[in-house]
Formats: structure tokens, C-alpha cells, sequence
């Protein structure tokens, strides 16, 4: 069984994606070979209020609830967040996502503060995304502001109890958290699948050595990826079938708690 | 059979994580994803002691000797290309000779002169007439210069294809980073332009939006840096309907001109 953590629903200005709806996505997901989904909105992610794209989210997937899980995405520098909080939780969302390198907000700033707080307080794990695109494929207007790992960590140390997902890391990013944080803390941050390079460099392997295998979740990354390539990347790594077990769905119960699978 | 027209090795001396060791996890993750031929480079010295993409005459040398050296550990399984800087001039033609005449099956350019250059010309012209493929390293879409190299970008490319059009040439790692829809649209432009597949990329689109606009003629199977991509952008094309022995292996012994049975 696969569960993929980290998908993305609906359209991305700067390109044109093949299963941008619900509908399409699941087809490619499930053909793929993944069983369910924890889906946000990608609409939210540009959006000015982040609750247009929630609420776009909800209503495609009316029907399919059986396949994704929502994640509510939430922009803690807009008026009236908690509200948009509130409502994930009534659609069942066991996830957070934010995008401050779009939403124009710092990790470290209070205004953070205050949603991993409230995140902690309800056990949802925030899923942060390194990069939606490729820096060396981006439209000249796609110029989000960097990431900083030493932000996360920073986070991390400051909100007991907060779990973390960070999304489409390569290992260097990867490395910067995980490796700069205290054993208990480095507990509570998760890293997706999406983009860490998998045989021959098999960087996936490495980290989890380093790392801890129990820290990675099977994500893709779609419908900006292609979820063959990290159903691929799970099958040839050159880890022990229990560590590929462990990523395709075990993990996912300890790192996104509320999530009820059907 | 299952052709990687895209493969890399790694010499004693080189300056990349995992050294060379990775050149055993090559081959075991190509026999696990049911490899059957490689054409592989060594790229140098790999940035150890001159630029991987533009390598002096020592470094240069250098790599190819091993090149050779894994042809011969492995017969059958791993060709070669020459690696050649077209900097270096006679030197560079010299290599291309010298290691065709040891069995080597192709040339592979990186960024020591833009394949527009005159420099590079004597090379594509030997590669003419010894009908051999000419592999060559780009940035899908150059949107700046780099310190120290002479990257290309597919449209480079396309002006070099149309300009030797009795040429074979392969547009290196579609989803080696950049934007790809470029590439794949510059790569369109000339037949004698074949589009290898590998990359780390993995965006959705990708592989759909090369078959529509090459064809599964104009296809080759490789893995570069990142074989699970390679081997994932297969399984996309199987479910678009594309003709995978073609793309795993006519299209490669084609452009390859029967040297890898």
C-alpha cells in the first residue's frame, strides 16, 4: 500500500499540468500504484486569500473522499486565518499547509508563531514546501523568497510538540534540518520522497542512514510530478523491505496523526 | 533489451560524493531495472582537478583510460563515449580518434566551447564520417553565462542540427533541469535531433509533451545521475501508448549504428 502525503490540486499559472483536477490526478495516481492521498490546494498557493482555493478543494473532492484527504492550506498573515483553520478541521483535514516563501511571511516572525501554536495545540503536522518548481526551470515572475532550513529548525526548537512535513527537499535540504536539530526534536520533521534523488546516487538511502529511515513518508509531489517516479524511486532504493514499508505508509500514521484512512 | 544511452562512470580520482563506489551501484541498479547495454562517460576528473564540463588535456585523458578500462571489465554490457574538450583543438580530435580506434562508440561534448563554435566543427565533421552519434551536455534553456564553461542550450543545439544535418545528434537529460518545454520544443525542430530521456526532473508533462512533439522515433531511453527517473519516465510513455522497444532500444541501435549488439 502507498500512501502519498504530499499532492496538489489544480492549476499552476506559469504551466499547463496534465491531471490538474481531482479526478484525472487520482487516475494517475492510482495507476501508479498509490491507494490514497493527502491533497492541498495548488490554486492556494498564489491565491491572495488561501480560503478560495480551500474551499475550490473541498468541492472537488465531494466524491472522492475515500481516495484524498484535504489539506488546508492557511496563510497566518491574512485576516480572519484561524477561521480558515477552523474549517479544515471540519473537512477532516489532518495537515497544514504553508508557503511562506509565497505568502510573503518569515518562519521565525510571530505571526508563525501564532499558527504553529494552534497546529501544535491540534496535533496537525504543517507541511512546508521547500520549492513548487525547479529554481532552474522557473518563470521569471515565479520568484518566491528563498528558503531558509535554519528557519525550520529555529520553529522546531521554539514549538514543543509541533510536527513538521518538509516537502520536495533534495538532501541537502534535507540535511541542513535534520542534522542541525537535537535527537528528540529531529523526531517531530518529516521529509517527503518528491525530490530526493533516488539509485544510482541514492541519495533517498543515505539520508535515511543518516536520518533515521522512520523520518522519510512516500510523497510525489503530483500533479506537478509524475507519481511514477516516486513509486520508482521507493521500489529501487536500496533500502530493507520493511524501510520501504515504512515509507510507502507506515509512517505517515506517527507524522500526520488524524489522518483516517477509509 | 533495454539500452541506457546516458550512463555515467566514475575514475579513482574524482570529486563527487560516493566516488567510486558509485560505479558498482550503477551497474547493480541497471541489472535491477533490467539494463541490458550502457553507453557510458566518464566526464574527467569529475571537477577534481579541472572543470567536469570543460576538462584539461591530463583530465581528459584521464577519464576516458577509464572509460575503456569499465568497456573491458564489462564486455558487451558498457560502451563508451569519447569525452573530448573542443578547446583543446588537435589534441581534442586526437582523443576522438584514438578511442574510437579502441572501441569507443560515440562522442560526448560538454561546455568547453558552445557547440555553435568553430571549434567544434572538425569534431562534428569526423563524428560525420565515422557515422557516429554525438551525445551533447545542455542546459535545456541558457537564460545566463557561467564562469569558466561555454554551456549550450537546445536551441544551440538546433542551430548546430541544422547547420551539420548529416549529423546524429542526442539532446542530453531532458529532465536534467531547466525548462524543459524549451528544450523539447528546440530538440522538435530538426530530425537529425534525438531526445534522451534522463534527468532528475520528473515533472508531469514531460515525457507526454516529448511524444508529441518527437515521436517515439526520436527517443532514447538513459539514466544520467538518476536512474529511478529514467526508468519511471518508461512507465509514462508505456501508459501513452508509446512503443517502448523503440524508445528502450531500436530507436538507441539506430542512432548507434548497429555498434552496441
Amino acid at each position: 500500500m502507498i500512501i502519498d502525503c504530499s499532492v496538489l490540486v489544480g492549476a499552476w499559472a506559469f504551466r499547463k499540468l496534465p491531471y490538474g483536477d481531482a479526478r484525472s490526478l487520482r487516475e494517475a495516481l492510482v495507476r501508479a500504484g498509490i491507494r490514497h492521498a493527502v491533497a492541498g490546494s495548488l490554486d492556494a498557493v498564489l491565491y491572495r486569500n488561501p480560503q478560495e482555493g480551500n474551499e475550490a478543494l473541498y468541492r472537488a473532492l465531494e466524491g472522492m473522499r475515500d481516495f484524498y484527504t484535504p489539506a488546508v492550506t492557511v496563510d497566518p498573515t491574512y485576516a480572519a486565518w484561524e477561521k480558515d483553520l477552523d474549517a479544515g478541521l471540519k473537512e477532516g483535514c489532518p495537515a497544514v499547509r504553508a508557503y511562506p516563501q509565497y505568502q510573503g511571511w518569515r518562519l521565525v516572525e510571530d505571526r508563525g508563531a501564532a499558527l504553529f501554536t494552534a497546529c501544535a495545540e491540534q496535533d496537525l503536522p504543517v507541511i512546508l514546501t521547500v520549492e513548487i518548481e525547479d529554481p532552474r526551470q522557473r518563470h521569471p515572475l515565479d520568484r518566491p523568497e528563498d528558503w531558509i532550513g535554519g528557519e525550520v529548525r529555529k520553529v522546531v526548537e521554539n514549538v514543543p510538540g509541533l510536527r513538521i512535513i518538509v516537502a520536495n527537499a533534495r538532501a541537502d535540504r534535507i540535511r541542513e534540518v535534520s542534522l542541525t536539530l537535537g535527537d528528540a526534536d529531529r523526531k517531530r520533521v518529516w521529509y517527503d520522497t518528491s525530490a530526493v534523488w533516488g539509485p544510482f546516487m541514492d541519495d533517498l538511502k543515505a539520508c535515511c542512514r543518516e536520518v533515521g529511515a522512520a523520518q522519510f513518508l512516500f510523497g510525489s509531489h503530483a500533479a506537478l510530478k509524475t507519481p511514477e517516479a516516486a513509486v520508482k524511486r521507493v521500489e529501487l532504493t536500496d533500502l530493507s523491505e520493511a524501510e520501504k514499508a515504512g515509507i510507502r505508509w507506515e509512517n505517515a500514521s506517527k507524522a500526520i496523526p488524524r489522518l483516517a484512512l477509509p | 533489451m533495454l539500452i541506457d544511452v546516458h550512463g555515467h562512470f566514475y575514475g579513482p580520482r574524482n570529486n563527487v560524493p560516493g566516488g567510486e563506489a558509485l560505479n558498482q551501484a550503477y551497474l547493480d541498479a541497471a541489472r535491477k531495472a533490467g539494463i541490458d547495454r550502457i553507453v557510458g562517460v566518464v566526464l574527467g576528473t569529475w571537477g577534481d582537478r579541472s572543470d567536469t564540463y570543460a576538462p584539461s588535456l591530463e583530465d581528459m585523458r584521464y577519464g576516458n583510460r577509464f572509460m575503456l578500462e569499465m568497456m573491458r571489465s564489462h564486455p558487451g554490457l558498457v560502451h563508451g563515449y569519447a569525452y573530448v574538450n573542443p578547446a583543446l583543438e588537435h589534441h581534442a580530435v586526437e582523443e576522438l580518434e584514438g578511442c574510437l580506434r579502441e572501441g569507443m562508440v560515440g562522442l560526448k561534448l560538454g561546455a568547453g566551447a558552445r557547440c555553435t563554435s568553430p571549434l567544434v566543427t572538425p569534431l562534428i565533421e569526423w563524428c560525420i564520417h565515422h557515422d557516429i552519434p554525438v551525445l551533447h551536455h545542455v542546459l535545456q534553456r541558457r537564460r545566463g553565462e557561467y564562469p569558466g564553461v561555454a554551456l549550450s542550450d537546445a536551441a544551440d543545439l538546433a542551430e548546430a542540427a541544422a547547420r551539420f544535418p548529416e549529423a546524429r545528434f542526442i539532446q542530453a537529460h531532458v529532465g536534467g533541469g531547466g525548462d524543459w518545454a524549451f528544450g523539447i520544443r528546440a530538440a522538435a525542430a530538426n530530425p537529425n535531433v534525438y531526445l534522451d530521456l534522463s534527468g532528475s526532473g520528473c515533472d508531469a508533462g514531460m515525457a507526454e509533451y516529448a511524444l508529441e512533439l518527437l515521436g517515439e522515433d526520436r527517443l532514447l531511453f538513459g539514466t544520467d545521475l538518476t536512474l529511478d527517473t529514467g526508468v519511471a519516465r518508461l512507465d509514462t510513455l508505456r501508459h501513452l501508448g508509446a512503443d517502448l522497444d523503440k524508445v528502450g532500444c531500436k530507436n538507441a541501435l539506430r542512432v548507434f549504428g548497429g555498434r552496441l549488439v
